[in-house]
């Protein structure tokens, strides 16, 4: 054999060996390339391909000013990987560390560490066992805690411990507003809105998940060149309410000296704008804290100044004589007769607080006569009574953002009896949130203009800081005379003035247009000679209101008349809220000292008059006594003698 | 004698040992590598320059990606400070230490306060005075040129 044969067997040998190994080759691409493909790409692409996915910040809720009132503050969480703790001693080492830093129990935290399977039931209905990848250590920690606790324990070198960043919902004014802003709860990574604003404007206020996919590096980032699809997180809408936080606080604090004096069990204020239904500041006792959840107690949570109705008492009589004026049917001079304080009407009595005679129109709303406002409503009429109280907005709700709202209790005209006329003018039969009693004052303080009361001014989107304004409605009066609302005004104004039922609410230098409202609870079928709602409402300065202003004492205990229990928070109210606005007084301190001094010598003569009056009537009635007795002595010794003989 | 042994003598040497050197260039091959060299040298530079062009890209990624989760940490703390600010800047809070502290703090009375109002305000004044001395100004640099010309 030549040597030429052996070089071709060695070449033929080389051929076949490549061959071979490229038709392996070949082979192993096609069944990567091709029969495996998707298995593959599916598997590399789960490898280097990470998803993350981020939550948008819950909207948050600002004053009218834009103070903060509700906002997500960012805190910590510190969870751990079982399969990634080590052995039992590092476990138990870990457990101290952790119990002795983040106040736990340690054996509750060695627990987590070293449970590191998990049983899982299938879809199959078959369970199994898999790794224990995540257990919480701590939720919910305070970010200052987080940052030093995160910095100690990655300085301590424990294994399988990780932190995570996230928000919580934060309400840094506490007490304030609390019952109108409402809170949310925490389902396990899910906000759950319990009440108030929070549930009310949930929708709004939610804010949407976004979610990245990225193809990574081996360190975890993002690769430059690799395929990204974003969708982007979006945050929730803010709120802006109508409320003025400095006034707000000014009533809170006021209503806590309410509670704390009369010892109610339950109080509210309101305060709003009457010509475009604002309302600036609104307040209820017994409130809570949301950021203390333990001592929190579901009775404080319900929101009283629109779920709660009672009976407005003498409230209700300006709204009624306010329509009478609008008829014609009286005069602010009209004179009526007030029974001496007792009048049977329908079979029935009715009271007035105390003995009056003959009154003017203005006189029975200054001194709060219920048999007076009770025979102006008759000649009112039915009808035109009802039609004036609607029109006023009771038996309708507000439409503010809470939920539930009471529509109040007032009967339909056709389920009227005999006394409901006589009733309903004196706030008594009828039942209204605070809120809707609020409503019919803005009217009466605007010149009758119907107005829908506004708790949200507007909406912003903080992404593209777009603004929704929530419109003011403001609709034609419902009064037909032009003097009406002068009238009523001047009426109201002497509720405050010496002789009136509420001279405690006067603020010096303004005019204050008021009314008191003293209304016996219906308890069990019955009105309660214990138990009473003291209220009173009123709007300052009384001829150009800056606001209305509500405060209602429920079951105050001692003295309970609207004027007494109410009225001095009123005046404190509105005198520190008037400062705050930079009202300037209606007149001159020195005029208006002059005015009232004078206003009330003239009550005091009217009153020794009356004295003098009632002094002269009681001699006479003794004398009268005195003669009568001793006519019937004489005449009882002539029918002794007359028997004796 | 080996078949594939080829004579110089049979033939020849001065005829096919060398065509460059018998056409007077340079050898073909040197060309060659020349070109391959050059091709390879671009080769070379353009996945250099990708790599290096790459890594920067991959370091600056790093570096946003830091600054990235600097910024998200500076927020966090922003936003802690914020609602901080908003608790201890409430109105509760201040009058809580105002009682705390016992500090003689009042509202002002009506009659310490008086409206003042301003009729003529400050920057109009200012405005007009800036007026006033430019057109002097003007005034005395025309008669300057006028008593020039003279």
């Amino acid at each position: 054999m030549t040597q030429l044969s052996y070089i071709g067997i060695r070449m033929k040998a080389a051929w076949i060996v490549f061959l071979l190994v490229f038709a392996y080759l070949a082979w192993h691409l096609y069944t990567v390339q091709i029969l495996r493909h998707e298995e593959l790409y599916a598997k590399a692409k789960k490898r280097y391909t990470t998803v993350k996915t981020s939550q948008g910040h819950r909207g948050e809720i600002f004053d009218y000013s834009g103070n903060l009132l509700v906002g997500n503050v960012p805190c910590g969480n510190i969870f751990v990987d079982p399969t990634e703790t080590g052995s039992e001693a590092q476990c138990r080492k870990t457990a101290e560390f952790l119990a002795k830093e983040l106040s736990l129990d340690e054996n509750e935290i060695y627990r987590d560490l070293t449970t590191r399977t998990i049983s899982i039931r299938g879809k199959d209905g078959k369970s199994r066992t898999v790794p224990k990848r995540y257990a919480v250590i701590k939720n919910v920690i305070d970010f200052d805690e987080f940052e030093r606790l995160k910095l100690k324990i990655s300085n301590a070198g424990l294994k399988g411990i990780y932190f995570r960043n996230s928000f919580k919902r934060s309400y840094p004014k506490n007490e304030l507003l609390a019952n109108i802003l409402g809170f949310t709860n925490l389902d396990r990574d899910k906000i759950v809105a319990v009440i108030g604003l929070e549930k009310f404007y949930d929708r709004n206020m939610t804010s949407g998940k976004g979610k990245t996919k990225f193809e990574r590096s081996r360190d975890g980032l993002p690769l430059a060149f690799g395929n990204i699809s974003r969708e982007e997180a979006h945050d929730g809408l803010n709120l802006y309410l109508t409320i003025r936080e400095p006034i707000q606080a000014i009533l809170e604090e006021e209503l806590d000296k309410l509670m704390e004096v009369s010892r109610a069990s339950a109080a509210y204020a309101i305060m709003a704008d009457p010509y475009t239904g604002d309302i600036l500041a609104v307040a209820q006792r017994p409130t809570f804290n949301p950021n203390d959840r333990e001592n929190m107690n579901p009775q404080a949570w319900r929101n009283r100044i629109a779920e709660d109705i009672f009976e407005p008492g003498s409230i209700m009589k300006p709204i009624a004589v306010a329509g009478a004026l609008d008829l014609g049917v009286v005069s602010p001079e009209t004179r009526f007769d007030c029974e001496r304080g007792r009048w049977f009407y329908g079979g029935k009595l009715l009271r007035d607080s105390h003995s009056m005679g003959i009154l003017t129109v203005s006189e029975i709303i200054q001194h709060s006569s219920n048999i007076g406002t009770a025979k102006i409503a008759l000649m009112m009429g039915e009808r035109n009574l009802d039609s004036t109280l609607r029109a006023f907005g009771y038996g309708k709700r507000t439409g503010v953002p809470l939920k539930p709202e009471t529509a109040g209790i007032f009967r339909p005209l056709k389920q009227w009896d005999k006394l409901s006329i006589t009733r309903f003018p004196i706030g008594q039969g009828i039942a209204a949130s605070p809120l809707q009693i609020v409503r019919s004052y803005c009217m009466l303080a605007n010149g009758g203009h119907p107005v829908n009361l506004r708790l949200v001014d507007r909406i912003e989107n903080p992404e593209t800081g777009k603004v929704e304004k929530i419109p003011v409605t403001r609709l034609p009066s419902v009064y037909r005379n032009k003097d009406t609302h002068h009238e009523i005004i001047e009426m109201m104004k002497r509720v405050t003035e010496p002789g009136g039922t509420a001279t405690i609410a006067a603020i010096r230098g303004y005019h204050v247009a008021g009314k008191t409202g003293t209304a016996q609870k219906f308890i069990n079928g019955e009105y309660s000679h214990k138990k009473f709602t003291a209220s009173f409402i009123g709007f300052v300065p009384a001829d150009k209101p800056r606001f209305v202003l509500l405060v209602t004492a429920d079951e105050p205990h001692g003295a309970y008349y609207g004027g007494t229990v109410s009225g001095p928070y009123f005046r404190s109210i509105a005198e520190r809220t008037l400062k705050f606005m930079r009202t300037p007084p209606d007149m001159d301190l020195a005029v208006y000292d002059a005015k009232f001094k004078a206003a009330k010598a003239k009550v005091m003569e009217e009153k020794r008059r009356l004295w003098a009056q009632e002094a002269r009537k009681r001699a006479e009635r003794a004398q009268r006594k005195s003669i009568r007795k001793s006519q019937s002595g004489v005449s009882k010794n002539r029918v002794r003698n007359y028997a004796r003989r | 004698m080996n078949t594939y042994t080829r004579s110089l003598k049979e033939e020849g040497a001065g005829t096919g040992a060398s065509r460059s050197r018998r056409d007077g260039t340079k050898p073909w091959f040197f060309a060659f590598a020349v070109k391959i060299i050059l091709m390879c040298a671009f080769i070379f530079a353009a996945v250099t320059c990708r790599v290096r062009y790459n890594a920067k890209i991959e370091s600056l990624n790093k570096e946003a990606t830091r600054i990235q989760m600097r910024i998200r940490k500076i927020n966090l703390i922003s936003a802690n400070l914020r609602n901080k600010r908003e608790e201890l800047t409430a109105y509760p809070y201040i009058s809580a230490k105002i009682k705390q502290y016992n500090l003689g703090l009042r509202e002002a009375d009506y009659r310490q306060i008086s409206y003042l109002r301003i009729i003529d305000l400050p920057e109009k004044r200012a405005a007009k005075r800036h007026m006033a001395s430019f057109s002097g100004r003007k005034q005395a640099e025309r008669t300057a040129a006028l008593a020039s010309t003279r």
